[in-house]
C-alpha cells in the first residue's frame, strides 16, 4: 500500500520520524550495496517497473506497487532502496507527498520484509510458489495497510502528552478515514497478490536465479 | 505515467527561472514549503497558491497542464479532507496546503534538469544519486518499450474482447518484467567491462549568481511576511 | 473501391508537439501495392499510424474502408495486418507458432484452421525449422519473416509494412515479395509498404508515394520515379 496522505496533513513530528527512521537503515544499505554491482544493476530496473506499475490506474483510488515482488527479487534489505528512489520520483513528479516519502518507503519496505520471509515460511505449508506468493503478499499488504492506520490515528493524538510542547495532533474522523480506506485496500491487495502471484511462478520458469526466495 | 515525460520536457524549456541555480530554487521552494506546512491561515494560503501560479507563468511553463497533474494529489486530499468535516475550515485548508505543496514540487522540476537535482543529493550520497539516475533513464526505456508492444499488441488484435484483453494484457505484462531483467543484466555487464567504481558523474558545478541570491531573498521576504 | 483517402492531416501530441502530413492526397485503390519512399522525419510513420488508427487528427480528413480509423479502430484492425519497423516489440508467443497464430487465436479461429494455416504459411516462408523456437532468440531478420507471416495469416484485406523488409537477406526477401505479390493477385489484398529500396520497389509496388518534411510531394509508378530519379534530390542515389 501506498500513503496517499497528502502533504500538510500529517504532523511535523510523525513524517520527520518517518524520514529519520528511514535515512538511517537506508544509510546502511547504501554503503552494503556499493560493493554488491549485480544487485546495483537490478535496483533501477526494478524501481523504474515499480514506478510504471504503480501509474497504472485500476479504476480505484489505490494501486500496485510490487514491493514485495521486490523483496523477492532484491530481498528485504536492497529493497529498502528501490522502495525509497520510487517514493522520492512519484513524490517530484506530480505524485505529491513530498513530506511522506520518507513514512511511505516505511509502508513499502514492511511489505517487502513481510512478503519475503512469509513466503520462506509457508515453505512447511506447502511448495506450491504460486499460493506462497499470493498468501505472503496479501498478508504483507495488510499488514501495512493496517500501517497506515496505525500511523495516521497516532497522528490524532498531542505530543504534549510525552514531548511537553504545543505541537497539535491531527484532526480526522478515524471511523470514517477506517471505511474509506479499508475496502479500497483490501481490493487492491487482491489484485495485487494475483499479479505477484503470476510474476514469481513465471519468473521461477523463465530466470529463477533472479529470485532471492529460493 | 505521461506525467514524468511531459515534467522532463518542461525541464528544458527556457525562461529566467529556468536559468537560475538549482540551489537557489531549492531554498526558496523549501522557505514555501515550510511556510505551506505551518500556517493555518486560508487567506495566507491562498496567497500563496497564486503566487505559485504567478511563478508558473513567469517560468512559461503551461499552466493548465501543470494543475491537470496536479489533481491526483487533490484527490487524495479530497478523501482526507472528507474525514475532517465537522472540524470548522479544516477540510479547506487541507486541501489548499496539498495542493500548494504539489504545486511547488512540480514547479521545482519543471524548472529544473533532473540531473542538476539528482547531482545535489550526490553530495550526500554517490550511490543514491547514480541509483537515481539509472532508475530515471531505465524509467524512460521502459516507458518507451510498453507504448511500443501495447501499440503492437493493439495491431495484433490483442484487445479484442474482455477476456482476450486480460490474457493478454497479462503476456505483455510478463514480458516487460523478463525485459527489465534482462536490460539490467546488461546493464550489469557494461559497468563491469567500463570498471565502474560506483558513482556516475551526473552534472556540472553550477555558478551562484547575483541573480539566485536575490530570488533567495524573495524567497525569505516571503517567508518573514506570511510567517504567522 | 477507394481503400484509404489522406488529405492534410495534423495531429497534436499530449507535449504539445505537432506532426501532420499534406500535399497530395494520398489515395489507395483496393488491390494496389503502394510503396512509401523518403528521408528519416518525413512522415511516413505518422502517415502510417494515422491510416492504422493509432494516432487522432486534430485537421484534416482521413478513411479508411469509409471509416475514420481512430473511432473506428476495434472495427477496423480485424482487417488490417501490420508489421512494424522495430520487431522486437511485436512478438508475442511463446514459440515461433504460437506468435504466428497470436492474431488467429484472438480473432476466434478454431485450432484446426489455425494449425492448417500457420503450418503452410511456415512453409511458404521456409521457416518450419524454427516453429518450436523462442521468437526472442532469432536472429534479427528470422524475427522479421516471423512477423511478417504472423501480420498475413490472417489474410488481411490491408496490409502495412514500416520498413518490415530491412534487415532481411536478399533470398528471404525474394520469398517474402513473391508471397505478397500472390496475396496480393488471389486475394486483391491492398498492401503498403514504407520502404527505401529501390529494387523492392521495382518487384513490388504498383504505385510509390515520396514523402519529404511531412509532405506527400510526389505520386509515380516506379519506372517514371526512376526515369525522373535525377531530378528528384531523394532519388538520386537510386
Amino acid at each position: 500500500m501506498h500513503i496517499h496522505i497528502p502533504d500538510g496533513i500529517l504532523p511535523v513530528w510523525l513524517w520527520g520520524s518517518g524520514y529519520l527512521i528511514t535515512f538511517i537503515f537506508l544509510a546502511f544499505a547504501l554503503v552494503k550495496m556499493r560493493k554488491d554491482i549485480k544487485k546495483f544493476s537490478l535496483v533501477p530496473a526494478l524501481s523504474a517497473l515499480m514506478l510504471v506499475v504503480m501509474s497504472i490506474p485500476l479504476g480505484i483510488p489505490t494501486h500496485i506497487n510490487l514491493a514485495v515482488l521486490a523483496g523477492f527479487i532484491l530481498g528485504p534489505f536492497y529493497s529498502l532502496i528501490s522502495d525509497f528512489i520510487v517514493n522520492l520520483i512519484l513524490a517530484s513528479f506530480g505524485h505529491g507527498g513530498i513530506t511522506l516519502v520518507g513514512l511511505n518507503t516505511l509502508v513499502l519496505w514492511i511489505e517487502s520484509i513481510i512478503g519475503y520471509y512469509l513466503f520462506l515460511i509457508l515453505k512447511e505449508v506447502t511448495k506450491n510458489w504460486f499460493i506462497r506468493a499470493w498468501v505472503s503478499t496479501f498478508f504483507a499488504l495488510i499488514v501495512s495497510t493496517f500501517f497506515v492506520i496505525f500511523i495516521v490515528s497516532i497522528s490524532t493524538l498531542s505530543p504534549e502528552i510525552f514531548l511537553h510542547s504545543k505541537l497539535e495532533g491531527l484532526k480526522i474522523n478515524l471511523q470514517t478515514f477506517l471505511a474509506l480506506t479499508l475496502p479500497i485496500a483490501t481490493l487492491g491487495a487482491i489484485i495485487e497478490s494475483f499479479v505477484t502471484a503470476f510474476a514469481v511462478n513465471y519468473l521461477k520458469k523463465i530466470k529463477p536465479k533472479i529470485l532471492m526466495i529460493r | 505515467m505521461s506525467e514524468i515525460y511531459l515534467i522532463d520536457k518542461f525541464s528544458s524549456l527556457e525562461s529566467k527561472i529556468h536559468k537560475l541555480s538549482t540551489f537557489s530554487k531549492i531554498i526558496f521552494i523549501a522557505l514555501l514549503v515550510i511556510l505551506n506546512l505551518f500556517t493555518s491561515s486560508l487567506l495566507k494560503l491562498a496567497m500563496i497558491f497564486f503566487l505559485i501560479l504567478a511563478l508558473i507563468r513567469a517560468a512559461k511553463l503551461p499552466l493548465r497542464t501543470l494543475l491537470k497533474i496536479s489533481l491526483y494529489p487533490l484527490f487524495f486530499a479530497l478523501i482526507f479532507a472528507l474525514s475532517q468535516i465537522g472540524y470548522g475550515i479544516l477540510p479547506l485548508i487541507s486541501l489548499l496546503r496539498a495542493w500548494n505543496i504539489s504545486l511547488l514540487i512540480l514547479f521545482l522540476f519543471s524548472t529544473t534538469n533532473y540531473l542538476k537535482i539528482f547531482s545535489l543529493i550526490g553530495k550526500i550520497s554517490s550511490t543514491l544519486s547514480t541509483l537515481l539516475f539509472l532508475t530515471y533513464r531505465f524509467f524512460f526505456l521502459l516507458l518507451e518499450e510498453i507504448e511500443n508492444r501495447i501499440k503492437a499488441a493493439k495491431c495484433r488484435n490483442a484487445f479484442i474482447s474482455f477476456s482476450k484483453s486480460i490474457k493478454n494484457a497479462g503476456l505483455i505484462a510478463s514480458q516487460i518484467l523478463i525485459s527489465s531483467i534482462e536490460k539490467s543484466e546488461k546493464m550489469y555487464k557494461a559497468l563491469l567491462v567500463k570498471g565502474f567504481t560506483g558513482r556516475i558523474k551526473l552534472a556540472e558545478r553550477e555558478e551562484f549568481k547575483l541573480k539566485d541570491l536575490l530570488f533567495i531573498l524573495f524567497g525569505i521576504i516571503i517567508f518573514v511576511i506570511l510567517w504567522k | 473501391m477507394e481503400v484509404i483517402k489522406v488529405k492534410c492531416i495534423k495531429h497534436r501530441y499530449e507535449d504539445q508537439t505537432e506532426v501532420k502530413v499534406c500535399g497530395l492526397t494520398f489515395r489507395v485503390e483496393k488491390g494496389e501495392k503502394v510503396a512509401i519512399i523518403g528521408p528519416n522525419g518525413s512522415g511516413k510513420t505518422t502517415l502510417l499510424h494515422h491510416i492504422i488508427g493509432l494516432l487522432k487528427p486534430i485537421r484534416g480528413e482521413i478513411k479508411v474502408f469509409g471509416l475514420s480509423p481512430y473511432k473506428n479502430f476495434k472495427k477496423l484492425i480485424p482487417k488490417i495486418g501490420v508489421v512494424f519497423q522495430d520487431v522486437d516489440y511485436q512478438l508475442f508467443g511463446p514459440t515461433v507458432f504460437d506468435d504466428i497464430a497470436f492474431v488467429p487465436r484472438n480473432l476466434g479461429w478454431s485450432e484446426d484452421r489455425i494449425r492448417k494455416e500457420v503450418n503452410k504459411i511456415l512453409k511458404d516462408f521456409g521457416i518450419q525449422r524454427l516453429k518450436n523456437k523462442v521468437p526472442s532468440y532469432l536472429s534479427g531478420g528470422e524475427k522479421k519473416k516471423v512477423a511478417i507471416a504472423g501480420a498475413i495469416v490472417s489474410k488481411p484485406e490491408l496490409l502495412i509494412l514500416d520498413e518490415a523488409l530491412a534487415e532481411v537477406d536478399p533470398e528471404s526477401k525474394e520469398v517474402i515479395i513473391k508471397k505478397l505479390n500472390k496475396m496480393n493477385k488471389e486475394l486483391q489484398t491492398t498492401i503498403l509498404l514504407v520502404t527505401n529500396e529501390i529494387e523492392v520497389i521495382k518487384k513490388f509496388a504498383d504505385v510509390v508515394y515520396l514523402m519529404e518534411k511531412g509532405r506527400i510531394i510526389l505520386k509515380a509508378g516506379p519506372k517514371e520515379l526512376f526515369k525522373r530519379r535525377t531530378k528528384i534530390e531523394f532519388c538520386k542515389h537510386f
